[in-house]
């Protein structure tokens, strides 16, 4: 009976020889990422493990949870840096554990860097959140399309011109046409959204777009082109990558003709 | 001006899963926490919706200790406040092998601290104890979360949690 | 006096004074210079009620000392006073002590026990607790003359209710000390249990990241939990608030994976241990090392007395965190290094 039982327990460990049952509750997790695919596990892995930023972002976790009494997103989500930095330490034997964060959980993050501040340790979980993101993206994995998606604009904005704050997306008719998800559906009523629920920052923003000059829209092109933005975030966001590519070419012509 | 958000809480799953459907890491929040107020009206215009949605905070404001203290008159209870969090209870416990869900440690955690949220989030996997009483045989503090399933089981019932 | 039957010790506190009641038992001649004007070092200055693990009166413990000090004929204090200058070797130093009254004398002695202790952590340094901001916001240090008053009270003179134990105050972390204080936990633990005994309606929560009641102070964790009820919760504050009434303490219950915002009658800090400003001076004076976190560096790590300069031993909290009862006994041990250097010394110069 016993070499039995043990025998069920050991069938469920993956190739490193791990086990991992998932967080009271979130069983659903560890079952989704155990049907992911085992290369590109490791692969996501070893991309954040060499990554230069790597060595700075992380050193090693005493589990105080500093960074989540910090963090703004762990209020109102199930979301905790900590975990992150728990999971990119145990990670190393089971890949499984970086993937299964992947599919929603990493997107709760606000990026505000507050965990850094704290961590007594010197680790930076927003750090590491945004290079798995970068992963993600890079890797094209569905959850990244799904989330990107809403975002189009706002992403070929701050690819092409290097601000996602541009006069256009301000105009009375138009405003944050595509930002964020079904706004479309908004607009018919926008201004009196915004009565509704006033956001500060935006007051004042109207009158005070700029225009990015062409030779710093080519500058930022060529420096996407060369260092491989524009290949990293191609899997997740191919159209958008697409109308960069086309806006620099562009810009290269009118360069050269003067 | 703008009426208030009003709270209803779901109480179909069917229902519960179309709130807050747009939020990408939408399965990390509780259904009964995602707020979208049936009527929000702005100037005469009906923007109840979406746009409104609210996720309420799940922070932990006070420590409710009824339950706990009714858990240590129980007989099999009387133990409870040993423990301290080394979890060989849920490393040895067969269901909680089979059943992530069910975590002796982490029920007697919520019981003591009295967090109530997690309390009726997970009151009913109480009942997954088998009573096989490895636990209590490995318990390093004589806690026997056995009988402590028990007494839990108990009290919960007569707070009425169940 | 001559140098070869004298001892200088810097540090008035539980080791300096160890060392020094333990050498003029021997026979030997002290000079025990005290940087403060009074003697007792830290358990003294703070007014510590009482010693973990047994809640021994501090008393008991420090008084004989103090009082054998004071009426020994062969030990000779000076308190407000530091050593300034140094110079000579082994069996005959000859060392400067300035006191702050502008005094000065000059002692001829066979050997030196540094003995300069500890700081409490001043969280002011780690805004994060509001200590010095938010009222009820104290540290371990404060609470122990406030047991020792029998008088738990907040800024408006009520009762706390719920109170609340912050654990590696400026310990554990790379922005402040990153070494363990070793005895805040087990010190915490028998302030919580004596103001469970005070205040029987309290509630008292420790916020700790791991309980370090080394060896037999262990008994005490385990009696505040099963005895006096006192409750744990694992995690470390984030922020705290004063909300004009109370106390809202930030944080993570990481058992639970829960966000606690809680409100707190009070809140006391274990502050941790760092080396003060009498262990610097002495390091410049003697020439001795310093490690990298500024306490004294001993040649090996494992044998606290041995400085590496000769004739010069190492004691108690200045070496490393420690506890009372270490301390005393590194007094003893530094006692004795002294004692053979003299004894060896008075041997060459009276051939047998």
């Amino acid at each position: 009976m016993d070499a039995k039982y043990a025998r069920k327990l050991a069938a469920r460990l993956n190739t490193d020889g791990w086990h991992y049952g998932g967080l009271p509750g979130l069983q659903w997790e560890a079952e989704n990422a155990r049907r992911g695919e085992p290369q590109l596990m490791r692969r996501i892995v070893d991309e954040l493990r060499s990554d230069v930023r790597f060595q700075e972002f992380y050193h090693a976790c005493i589990n105080c949870g500093n960074c989540t009494s910090m963090c703004p997103a762990f209020r109102f989500v199930d979301f905790e840096p900590r975990i992150v930095v728990q999971k990119v330490m145990h990670a190393k034997d089971e890949p499984e554990l970086l993937y299964q964060m992947m599919d929603e959980y990493l997107w709760a993050c606000y990026q505000c860097y507050s965990c850094w501040e704290v961590c007594p340790a010197h680790n930076n979980p927003g750090g590491l959140v945004a290079l798995l993101k970068e992963a993600a993206v890079r890797n094209g994995l569905e959850s990244a399309k799904r989330t990107l998606e809403p975002y189009s604009k706002t992403l070929f904005k701050v690819m092409a011109t290097g601000t996602q704050i541009t006069p256009d997306m301000h105009m009375l008719f138009a405003p944050f046409r595509d930002w964020g998800p079904h706004k479309a559906e908004l607009v018919k009523n926008i201004r009196t959204e915004r009565q509704g629920v006033p956001v500060e920052s935006m007051w004042g923003v109207m009158d005070k777009g700029w225009r990015v000059p062409k030779r710093t829209m080519l500058e930022l092109f060529i420096i996407e082109r060369e260092s491989g933005v524009l290949d990293s975030v191609r899997n997740s966001s191919k159209d958008v990558v697409d109308m960069v590519e086309e806006a620099g070419k562009e810009l290269e012509e009118s360069e050269k003709n003067g | 001006m703008v009426d208030g958000p009003e709270t209803h809480s779901a109480k179909r799953d069917d229902e519960s899963k179309e709130k807050g459907k747009f939020i990408v890491e939408r399965d990390y929040i509780e259904p009964t926490r995602i707020v979208e107020p049936s009527s929000l009206t702005a100037e005469g215009v009906d923007i109840s919706g979406r746009w409104g949605t609210i996720v309420l905070p799940r922070t932990i404001n006070e420590f409710d200790t009824s339950i706990y203290e009714r858990v240590k008159r129980l007989p099999g209870g009387s133990h409870i406040a040993n423990c301290w969090q080394c979890g060989n209870c849920s490393a040895i416990c067969p269901v909680a092998h089979e059943h992530p869900e069910f975590n002796p440690r982490y029920l007697i955690h919520i019981v003591k601290m009295g967090y109530t949220s997690e309390i009726e989030r997970l009151k009913d996997s109480v009942y997954l104890c088998s009573g096989c009483g490895l636990c209590s045989s490995v318990c390093p503090r004589g806690v026997d979360p056995q009988h402590v399933m028990i007494a839990l089981s108990l009290a919960f019932h007569a707070k009425g949690v169940l | 006096m001559s140098s070869e039957d004298s001892v200088l010790i810097v540090g008035g506190g539980p080791a300096g004074l160890r060392a020094a009641v333990d050498l003029a038992e021997m026979g030997f001649n002290v000079v025990l210079v005290e940087r403060r004007a009074e003697l007792g070092g830290a358990p003294i200055r703070w007014k510590y009620h009482t010693l973990a693990p047994d809640m021994r009166p501090t008393e008991e413990v420090m008084s004989p000392l103090i009082d054998a000090c004071k009426s020994n004929q062969r030990i000779k204090v000076y308190t407000s006073s530091v050593a300034s200058s140094f110079s000579g070797s082994p069996g005959e130093f000859s060392v400067e002590v300035k006191g702050a009254d502008g005094s000065s004398s000059t002692h001829r002695v066979g050997a030196i026990i540094v003995a300069t202790g500890f700081e409490h952590f001043d969280a002011r340094v780690d805004p994060r607790y509001a200590y010095g901001r938010a009222p009820d916001v104290i540290g371990i240090n404060e609470l122990e003359g406030m047991l020792r008053s029998g008088k738990i009270v907040r800024h408006d003179g009520s009762t706390p209710r719920r109170i609340g134990f912050v654990f590696c105050v400026g310990s554990r972390d790379r922005s402040t000390n990153p070494w363990c204080c070793t005895v805040c936990c087990g010190v915490s633990i028998k302030q919580a249990i004596e103001l469970r005994r005070l205040l029987p309606d309290s509630q008292i929560y420790m916020i700790y990241m791991d309980i370090r009641t080394w060896g037999l102070w262990e008994k005490l964790y385990w009696d505040s939990m099963e005895k006096y009820g006192i409750n744990y919760i694992r995690g470390r504050v984030g922020e705290v608030y004063y909300t004009g009434e109370k106390l809202l303490v930030k944080g993570e219950d990481t058992l639970v994976r829960g966000p606690i915002e809680v409100l707190f009658d009070m809140l006391v800090l274990a502050v941790g241990m760092e080396p003060g400003e009498g262990t610097r001076q002495a390091a410049r004076v003697f020439g001795l090392n310093l490690n990298e976190y500024g306490f004294l560096k001993p040649r090996q790590p494992n044998i606290h007395f041995d400085s590496g300069v000769g004739g010069v031993f190492l004691a108690g909290a200045c070496v490393a965190p420690m506890s009372i009862e270490e301390a005393l006994e590194e007094g003893s041990a530094a006692a004795m290094q002294a004692a053979k250097v003299l004894i060896r010394s008075s041997k060459q110069r009276v051939p047998i």
